[in-house]
């Protein structure tokens, strides 16, 4: 069973990848419950019952995996009030999604492990659990805080959210990259008072890599970066970026292996850095939802291929 | 209730999601430093599609059932200006996908 939108073409692939293997799929939105994704499951010592859209069904017993791969959020009727929404927002969550909890399947990835995952906190301390190497960091709303950091960190300071990096203010969408803070940004640090805030040591880079877990297999893809922006987040300029296929050393494979087995995760994406001067691996921070397909069709690493093998042998 | 709880990761499992909210940024004084250097973007149109019950995948819009990642491309919406992992605050739940950037190649 695949829950995503419908408009996600790794997605696609996946599912026509599983079809001409014959692999029985599932595949609905969340948005499309309850007007057009219904459930009815009862209860008799275990769940059992169905999941049906207006094109197909599914016995729950006969589902094996579940891949959630971001679908969208429930989408109720017009006309309801907003408490009654709320309402019937709860209710689905903890109705439907606690039917879907219960199912003895593979998930790719559970979503409260995937939830839990999100914490970069949590994900710092796990990597260091795991034997990864992870930067200096600093949470903290305090601005003096963050002037003290600044004292031991002679290479300079990044600021980089936690969560989502992009907001609309006024119709205008807006990322937030990591940021390198300079000395104007040292002497005037209004707003750090306002939430929490992550500021971590900056290294040189040699490189990046993103490793893209699928269960037990690592694909190690280096991005470098060929623009000032890109060398500090590469997500701010994807055409100034090359990628490779590297190897992974084994400490950090052992560690990316060990990290998803504490976490419960059976894909991730991670994002590390090769330091300039001690070739070090430096985890930055893992993602549940992490994407790759635009590195395997710059790579040729058979990211989709694994997926369709791990989605089609379950648990099994 | 748990989701009501603001540290509990509860409150971001199964699918929560935000009203859409659009806002001016406010002063200095009260604007979050980690958005002090946010950068307008550009989002390309998405292109044209419609879902195909019947392959359960994207087809093009012009009736010839042609998926359209065989169209598009395999990088159709698969990276973003936010790496696409955990896409538009407002917008999605946790690590939602971004489609912001539907750059083929």
């Amino acid at each position: 069973m695949i829950f995503a939108q419908d408009n996600d073409s790794p997605v696609d692939q996946v599912v026509l990848l599983l079809a001409e293997l014959d692999v029985p799929v599932f595949r609905a939105d969340l948005s499309w419950f309850p007007q057009r994704l219904c459930v009815a499951a009862h209860f008799d010592g275990g769940w059992s019952g169905r999941l049906s859209t207006p094109a197909r069904s599914v016995d729950l017993g006969d589902i094996q995996s579940i891949w959630y791969r971001n679908p969208a959020a429930f989408r109720f009727p017009d006309g309801m009030s907003d408490v009654e929404r709320a309402h019937a927002h709860r209710e689905a969550r903890l109705g439907l999604g606690g039917v879907l909890a219960t199912l003895p399947v593979l998930w790719v990835n559970n979503p409260n492990r995937a939830a839990d995952a999100m914490y970069k906190p949590l994900q710092l301390t796990t990597a260091t659990a795991c034997g990864l190497t992870v930067l200096p960091t600093l949470v903290t709303n305090r601005a003096e805080a963050v002037s003290e950091f600044a004292q031991g960190a002679p290479g300079g300071l990044v600021c980089k959210t936690f969560g989502p990096n992009s907001v609309t203010e006024d119709g205008v969408p807006k990322v937030a990259y990591t940021h390198r803070l300079n000395d104007h940004d040292l002497n005037d640090l209004r707003g750090i008072s306002t939430t929490t805030h992550q500021i971590q040591h900056w290294v040189q880079k040699a490189r990046e890599v993103r490793v893209v877990a699928v269960a037990q297999q690592l694909f190690g893809i280096s991005i470098d970066a060929h623009s000032a922006p890109s060398r500090v987040d590469w997500r701010a300029d994807f055409d100034a970026l090359t990628y490779e296929r590297i190897g992974i050393p084994p400490y950090v494979e052992k560690g990316v292996h060990r990290y998803m087995d504490i976490l419960g995760l059976a894909y991730a994406a991670f994002d590390f850095v090769i330091e300039q001067d001690t070739g070090r691996w430096l985890f930055l921070e893992s993602n549940s939802s992490g994407q790759y397909a635009w590195l395997e069709a710059a790579t040729g690493a058979p990211i989709t291929e694994a997926l369709v093998n791990l989605l089609a042998t379950g648990l099994t | 209730m748990f989701d009501q709880d603001p540290l509990a990761s509860a409150s971001l499992r199964y699918f929560i999601r935000p009203a859409p909210r659009t806002s001016q940024p406010s002063g200095p004084a009260t604007r979050p430093f980690s958005l002090r250097h946010a950068v307008a973007i550009t989002r390309p149109a998405p292109p044209l599609y419609r879902y195909s019950d019947e392959l359960q995948v994207a087809v093009t819009d012009d009736g010839s059932e042609r998926p359209l990642l065989l169209v598009s491309g395999k990088e159709w919406k698969t990276k973003a200006k936010s790496d696409g992992d955990e896409g538009e605050e407002e917008d999605y739940d946790w690590e939602e996908s971004d489609s912001r950037d539907l750059r083929s190649g």
